[in-house]
C-alpha cells in the first residue's frame, strides 16, 4: 500500500514538474537577479543631465509643477537620495488608461527641473527599464506582458509548483533521513542527478514553499480581494481601507500649503530614529484625501514590500496618519502579514540577505533544470555493459524533452544577458529602449529554442553555454570598453554597486564557461548511449569496450 | 545597526558562526566527502548545535529578532545546499587526479 502511493505522487510530481519546471527554471533565475534590481538599474541608467534640484527647493518645485500640470497631482515622487537612476529631484510616472494596472512598462515617465532662469521644466524622461523588465519575466514566468492572463498562467504554475513540492517531500519520506546530504558522485548517472535534484529540493523546502504560496497569492490577489470584498466588506471595502488612511475633507488643498519635504521627512525620522528615508511619494495632494508615503528603509527591521516600507504622513499638518507599512513600527499582525513579502523579496538582513537570496534563486533554477536532467536520465536506454549489441536509439520523448530544456533554460540566460548588454549599446541609438529590450530577449529566447531543436539538445548545450559565457562577460566588458573609450557614448558608473555588477557578470561568465566546457566533454567524448552524445558509435565488435568517437568534428 | 560597525561585526559573526555550525553538521553526516571519515557524530553534532543557536543571537544583536531569525534561516539553508555540493566537487576532482 505505502508503495503504492509513494507511485501516485511519484507520477504527480513527475507531472507538475514537466508542466512548470521550464516556466520555473526563468522565474527563479530571472528572480534571482531581481534581488539585486536597484543595482542593476542603476548600471542601466545613463548619467544625469542635470543636477537635482536641493531638497530645500523641493517645496516650490513641486507647488509651481502642480499648477502647470495639474495630472502629476495623482501621485508624484520626491527623492531624497541622488543615484545612477535616480537623478530628478521630483518626477511622476502618467499610466496608459488601456494598459493593464500592474503594467509599469508603458508608463510615461515626466520629470520637473528648474532652468538658468528658474523657471520650472517638464521633460518627458526614458528612464531604463531593465531592471523592471527583467522583473517582469520573474514575475510572469518569462511571458511578456504583467497582465491578468499572465498572472493566472503564473497562479497556475504556482499551485503546480506547490504541488510538486509537496509530492516531492512524500516521494522522498522513506529515504529522507538516511539520504540527507548524500550527493552520489560516480558512474551511476541517475543517482547523481537524483541527489542533485534532492539535496536543493529538501534542504531549501521552506524557502521553496515560502515561494510558491506567496507567489500563488500575488498571481491571484485581484480575485482574493475581490472574494474578501464580497465576503467580508460587503462590496465596501476600497472605501473602508480610504476611511483609515486619511481623513476626510471637504474642499480640495491648496499645495502651497503643505509642509516642505525636510519637515515630513523630520516627522518620521522623530517617530522612528533608524528608519531612513529614501523618496516620498505624494498622493492625490489637491483632493480632500491627500497624503505623503515617506517610504525608506530601516536595516534592523524587515521590510514590508520590495522597496522598502513607508509612514503615512498628512502633506498639510504633518501628522502621521499610519504606521501600518513602517518597518521596525509595525505591530504584530502586520508583521506577519509583512513577513510573507519581506520573505518573497529578501527585504531583511541587508546585503547578506541579498546575496543569500540571489544564490538560493540560482540554485532554485538548478532544481527544476537537474528535475528535467532526471526526467531524461531515468528513460535512458543503456547499451549493454559489455559492450555487445547495438547501441540502443534513445526515446524520442526524451530527445525532445533535451531539446526543450536547453532551449528553454539556456534560452533564457542568453536572452537576459544579451538584453542586459543592449542597455548601455542602444541607448541613444533606438527610440523605445524599453521596446528593444523585449524584442532581443524574445529573439534570443525562442532562437535558442529553435536552435535546440534543430540541433539537437546535446550540441545545443553546448554551443548555447558558449553563448551565454560570451553575453555575460560581454557585460563587464562593455563597461570596460565605455571607460576606455568614452567616445562610444556609452558610461562607466565607479560606485559599488554598478560595479557588482559586473563583476558578478564576470563571476557567471567564468561559471557558464565551466559548465560549457564540462558539457562538451559530456557530449564528445561521454558514453555514446544518451541523448547527450554526439557520437556516432561504430557497430559494437563483440567484447570490445564501447565504440570510439567518429564524428566530434562535425560538432 | 546593520550599516554601523558594531552592526556589520555582528551580522559577520553571526555569518562566521552559521558557516561553522552547518560545516560540523555536514562533516559529522555519512554522506560527508570532505574528509576521509566523519567526524565523531555525537560531539560535532553538539558543536553544531551551539554554533547554530548562537548564530541568530549574534544577528539579534544587528537586527530585530524575526529578520535575525530569517537571515539566519535562510542563511543556514543555502549552506547546507553549498556544503555537499563542494563534496561532491571534490570527489569529481580527486576522481579526474
Amino acid at each position: 500500500m505505502r508503495s503504492e502511493i509513494i507511485r501516485i505522487y511519484k507520477i504527480v510530481h513527475t507531472w507538475t514538474g514537466i508542466l512548470a519546471g521550464m516556466a520555473l527554471f526563468i522565474a527563479f533565475y530571472a528572480g534571482a537577479i531581481t534581488a539585486f534590481k536597484e543595482p542593476l538599474a542603476r548600471w542601466a541608467s545613463p548619467p544625469a543631465a542635470t543636477s537635482m534640484v536641493p531638497l530645500e527647493d523641493a517645496q516650490s518645485l513641486i507647488t509651481r509643477t502642480l499648477t502647470a500640470h495639474p495630472e502629476a497631482a495623482r501621485e508624484l515622487r520626491v527623492n531624497l537620495r541622488p543615484s545612477e537612476q535616480v537623478t530628478a529631484r521630483v518626477e511622476w510616472e502618467i499610466h496608459d488608461e488601456d494598459a493593464d494596472e500592474h503594467d509599469r512598462l508603458s508608463a510615461r515617465h515626466y520629470v520637473a527641473t528648474v532652468d538658468e532662469e528658474g523657471a520650472v521644466r517638464v521633460d518627458e524622461a526614458h528612464p531604463s527599464r531593465l531592471a523592471e523588465l527583467i522583473d517582469v519575466l520573474h514575475r510572469v514566468v518569462g511571458l511578456p506582458v504583467d497582465g491578468d492572463l499572465s498572472r493566472s498562467i503564473m497562479g497556475v504554475i504556482a499551485t503546480l509548483y506547490a504541488l510538486a513540492l509537496v509530492s516531492g517531500v512524500i516521494v522522498l519520506l522513506p529515504s529522507l533521513v538516511k539520504d540527507f546530504f548524500a550527493l552520489r558522485v560516480g558512474n551511476n548517472l541517475k543517482r547523481m542527478w537524483l541527489d542533485a535534484h534532492n539535496v536543493v529540493g529538501v534542504v531549501s523546502l521552506p524557502f521553496h514553499l515560502v515561494m510558491a504560496v506567496t507567489a500563488a497569492v500575488f498571481a491571484f490577489h485581484d480575485g482574493i480581494y475581490f472574494v474578501q470584498d464580497k465576503m467580508i466588506h460587503d462590496g465596501k471595502r476600497s472605501a473602508a481601507f480610504q476611511a483609515r488612511s486619511a481623513p476626510s475633507g471637504g474642499e480640495p488643498r491648496d499645495p502651497a500649503a503643505m509642509l516642505p519635504p525636510t519637515e515630513l521627512v523630520a516627522r518620521v525620522e522623530a517617530l522612528s530614529p533608524t528608519f531612513e528615508p529614501t523618496m516620498l511619494q505624494y498622493v492625490q495632494v489637491t483632493g480632500p484625501r491627500a497624503a505623503v508615503r515617506v517610504w525608506g528603509h530601516d536595516a534592523r527591521s524587515l521590510s514590508p514590500r520590495a522597496q522598502g516600507g513607508f509612514a503615512m504622513v498628512d502633506p498639510y499638518s504633518g501628522r502621521v496618519v499610519s504606521t501600518d507599512y513602517l518597518p521596525g513600527r509595525q505591530d504584530a499582525p502586520q508583521t506577519l502579514l509583512s513577513s510573507f513579502f519581506a520573505l518573497h523579496f529578501g527585504t531583511y538582513g541587508g546585503h547578506p540577505a541579498k546575496w543569500v537570496y540571489f544564490l538560493l534563486g540560482l540554485l532554485g533554477a538548478w532544481l527544476f533544470y537537474s528535475g528535467n536532467l532526471l526526467w531524461i536520465e531515468t528513460r535512458r536506454r543503456k547499451a549493454s555493459r559489455r559492450g555487445q549489441g547495438e547501441i540502443p536509439a534513445q526515446r524520442r520523448d526524451t530527445s525532445l524533452m533535451a531539446s526543450a530544456t536547453v532551449g528553454v533554460c539556456l534560452g533564457s540566460i542568453c536572452g537576459i544577458s544579451l538584453t542586459i548588454v543592449a542597455a548601455k549599446w542602444l541607448h541613444g541609438h533606438v527610440a523605445d529602449l524599453s521596446a528593444w529590450h523585449r524584442y532581443l530577449y524574445y529573439a534570443m529566447f525562442f532562437g535558442a529554442i529553435g536552435w535546440a531543436f534543430v540541433r539537437g539538445g546535446a550540441r545545443a548545450a553546448v554551443n548555447l553555454l558558449w553563448l551565454a559565457a560570451a553575453l555575460t562577460v560581454a557585460i563587464p566588458l562593455t563597461t570596460l570598453l565605455a571607460w576606455l573609450f568614452p567616445s562610444l557614448g556609452m558610461w562607466a558608473h565607479t560606485s559599488a554597486a554598478p560595479l557588482g555588477v559586473d563583476a558578478t557578470a564576470l563571476a557567471g561568465a567564468l561559471g557558464f564557461a565551466c559548465l560549457a566546457r564540462a558539457t562538451s566533454r559530456r557530449v564528445y567524448e561521454g558514453p555514446t548511449d544518451s541523448v547527450w552524445s554526439v557520437r556516432r558509435p561504430l557497430p559494437a565488435v563483440a567484447g570490445a569496450e564501447a565504440a570510439p568517437d567518429v564524428e566530434r568534428a562535425t560538432g | 545597526m546593520i550599516g554601523s560597525p558594531g552592526g556589520n561585526t555582528n551580522v559577520a559573526l553571526g555569518l562566521g558562526l552559521v558557516v561553522a555550525g552547518a560545516a560540523s553538521l555536514y562533516l559529522a553526516s555519512p554522506h560527508q566527502r570532505w574528509l576521509a571519515a566523519p567526524l565523531p557524530a555525537r560531539p560535532a553534532r553538539a558543536v553544531a548545535l551551539a554554533l547554530l543557536v548562537a548564530s541568530p543571537i549574534a544577528f539579534s544583536r544587528a537586527m530585530q529578532m524575526v529578520p535575525a531569525v530569517f537571515t539566519f534561516v535562510a542563511s543556514l539553508m543555502l549552506l547546507l545546499v553549498l556544503l555537499p555540493y563542494v563534496g561532491g566537487a571534490l570527489v569529481a576532482l580527486r576522481r579526474r587526479r
